[in-house]
């Protein structure tokens, strides 16, 4: 009894913050679009399927779909590839050395995220820092900003401390004698990485890549702000039917595609242990 | 030159010396036990001979050649953590078969040489299981196999039995030193475990403060002390100074608080110089009585406790020394202590008298 009541708080929490407006959104997705205050027919009065034939049968969406799983799975993949190095160096680092470096992991949180993302067109914009350092040392000029390029950019620049973080959570627990044996047993340093340290490491590369990649699908500003015109998002596409279109129905009807969309697949994955 | 020659070895951490100098040769085939307290530098040794510390100074010379700048993986030495650090996520197999892997061993031969080393350490029917589904002796065990896979030219072993319960000590003594037989491999085995060493040794390299304080073999350790340190870490409970009364051999001493008695050797100096003796409790007969002489002294018991095997009695001499005896329960006079306040007559043979160097 006295464990349920602590549970309590934590189920209100859920069910105002996570329940009750997926409900809506789910209700919202099946009413229809009407010009007014609120643009939409009253909820759950005549349940109306007509968005989610709109969302299969214009591939406008899916293609928006299939573009934001491959931003996210190639910024990612590259967070992953930054990111590793980055947890692996902080986990090896004396104790005086790890904190700081985990606090300069954790500092872009402390400036507002518009405002680091908006940093990022005055580095990639022609004529800007990156474009300066290329052509300085007599490479071609680089277009960058409004590219697929920029937007890659953008969102691994974002999400890098969240794959570094449980990355680091893993790698800091290791046990360092696991990597003595290895060497004992005639391993060099790149085939003791490979057969020791990268195998255990794997649950923090899962977590980083979920942190990772689930926000990165429905990420809207990044693309918007960095990506070029034809950079069409998932993401995008969903703020343009909520606040160009005023469809709110259809803008819940994407997000409630994408929701399943993410989250069949994990249930599948946990399901399967 | 022998298999395994230390020449000059030092190591410092910052201004602390962990190992001062040390030469030590390891013949071929050999268990040789590094015993020490914590902070002897016999941890320190085992890993310079592993590789995972570069000395300071000197030389480490394996079978003719110096390994001393070899990386780990390049040495043909393995080694048993005192851990065992098993691969958590490979089975067992593929945990003995690591090394065998890595020297590009083709895949049939390696399956052949893991299925003989698991037989050999009487884990054939474990070869799938993942190491945290294993008892602490049979993770013991593994470790073995897998430092042997690569057939090393040397093995070391770090505490192999420190986290093993009191009952498995005495089977996995057994094990490893009837694997060492049967691979003939030289074996070195870190311990602070006296009885260990003494039960398991071919030599002893007993270590104090980053030295050796004497090497030999377990009798040699235990009969002839080098030194009191080396008495005193090896259970000789009683070391008494002395005076020579009589140079020559056997000497004659004056036991400080004791009496006359007969040393088991020559002196190690002139009439009047002063020594230490050491008097093994075990060495020690005590008997109900009165009369003392040369090689024996009165007292009173001023404490006693049953051993299981023994019991040990504290004895207040008449000259004001005390005199722990341990009695064997086999002599026949029955495993009833003589109670605190007894008077007896402690006497013992020349030979137990061992003369030592300070």
């Amino acid at each position: 009894m006295g464990r349920r009541l602590v549970l309590l708080p934590i189920w209100a929490w859920l069910l105002v913050s996570v329940a009750l407006p997926v409900l809506i959104v789910a209700a919202l997705s099946f009413s229809a679009s009407v010009p007014g205050v609120p643009p939409y027919t009253p909820l759950g009065a005549a349940p109306d399927t007509a968005n989610y034939a709109a969302l299969t049968e214009d591939r406008f969406y899916l293609d928006a779909g299939l573009k934001s799983l491959a931003v996210a799975g190639v910024s990612s993949l590259a967070c992953l590839l930054l990111g590793y190095p980055m947890a692996l160096a902080i986990a090896r680092a004396g104790e005086r050395w790890r904190s700081l470096l985990l606090l300069g992991v954790m500092l872009p949180f402390w400036t507002g995220f518009l405002l680091r993302v908006t940093a990022w067109i005055g580095l990639l914009r022609d004529g800007g820092w990156v474009d300066l350092a290329l052509t300085s040392v007599g490479l071609p000029a680089a277009r960058l900003l409004f590219t697929d390029t920029a937007m890659y950019i953008g969102i691994t620049y974002a999400y890098l401390p969240f794959m570094i973080l449980p990355l680091y959570a893993r790698l800091s627990r290791r046990d360092p004698a696991l990597e003595e044996a290895a060497a004992d047993l005639g391993a060099n340093p790149w085939v003791t990485f490979l057969t020791v340290i990268l195998p255990q490491s794997l649950p923090g590369i899962l977590a980083g890549l979920a942190l990772v990649f689930i926000p990165a699908v429905g990420e809207y500003v990044i693309p918007e702000l960095l990506g070029g015109p034809g950079a069409q998002t998932i993401g995008r596409a969903l703020w343009n039917e909520f606040f160009s279109n005023r469809d709110w129905p259809m803008a819940a009807t994407v997000a409630n595609a994408l929701l399943l969309a993410l989250l069949v697949p994990m249930v599948l994955l946990r399901a399967r242990g | 030159m022998a298999h395994v020659d230390v020449e000059g070895l030092t190591v410092r951490y910052g201004p602390a010396t962990a190992l001062d100098r040390l030469d030590l040769h390891i013949a071929a085939g050999e268990m040789f036990v590094l015993l020490g307290g914590s902070g002897s530098g016999k941890t320190t040794l085992l890993r310079a001979l592993g590789g995972f510390i570069q000395p300071s100074a000197g030389r480490i010379v394996l079978g003719g050649q110096d390994i001393t700048r070899l990386p780990p993986h390049r040495r043909p030495v393995n080694t048993t953590f005192q851990s065992y650090a098993l691969f958590p996520h490979m089975s067992v197999a593929d945990n003995v078969g690591f090394g065998l892997r890595r020297q590009g061993v083709p895949r049939a031969e390696i399956a052949t040489r893991v299925a003989a080393l698991l037989d050999l350490v009487r884990l054939g029917d474990f070869a799938g299981r993942r190491p945290d589904a294993l008892s602490g002796g049979q993770r013991q065990r593994v470790a073995l196999a897998r430092a042997l896979a690569p057939r090393p030219r040397l093995l070391l072993l770090d505490e192999p039995m420190s986290a093993l319960d009191r009952s498995l000590r005495e089977q996995t003594r057994q094990e490893l030193l009837r694997v060492q037989r049967e691979t003939g491999t030289t074996f070195v085995l870190v311990t602070h475990d006296q009885d260990e060493a003494l039960a398991m040794a071919t030599r002893i390299g007993l270590l104090h403060a980053g030295r050796l304080a004497q090497v030999g073999t377990p009798a040699e350790i235990y009969e002839q002390p080098a030194s009191r340190y080396v008495a005193a870490f090896m259970g000789a409970a009683n070391i008494l100074p002395a005076r020579v009364v009589q140079s020559g051999a056997p000497a004659v001493l004056e036991l400080d608080g004791i009496g006359p008695a007969q040393a088991a050797g020559p002196a190690p100096c002139a009439v009047g110089g002063a020594v230490h003796v050491a008097l093994r409790p075990e060495r020690l007969r005590i008997a109900p009585g009165a009369a003392a002489g040369v090689n024996s002294a009165a007292g009173v018991v001023s404490d006693s406790a049953y051993r299981g095997g023994a019991v040990d009695h504290q004895v207040r001499l008449a000259g004001g020394a005390t005199l722990l005896v341990s009695r064997p329960l086999s002599d026949g006079i029955g495993a009833e202590p003589l109670p605190p306040g007894s008077a007896v007559v402690v006497s013992w043979h020349p030979d137990a008298c061992v003369l030592l160097a300070d």
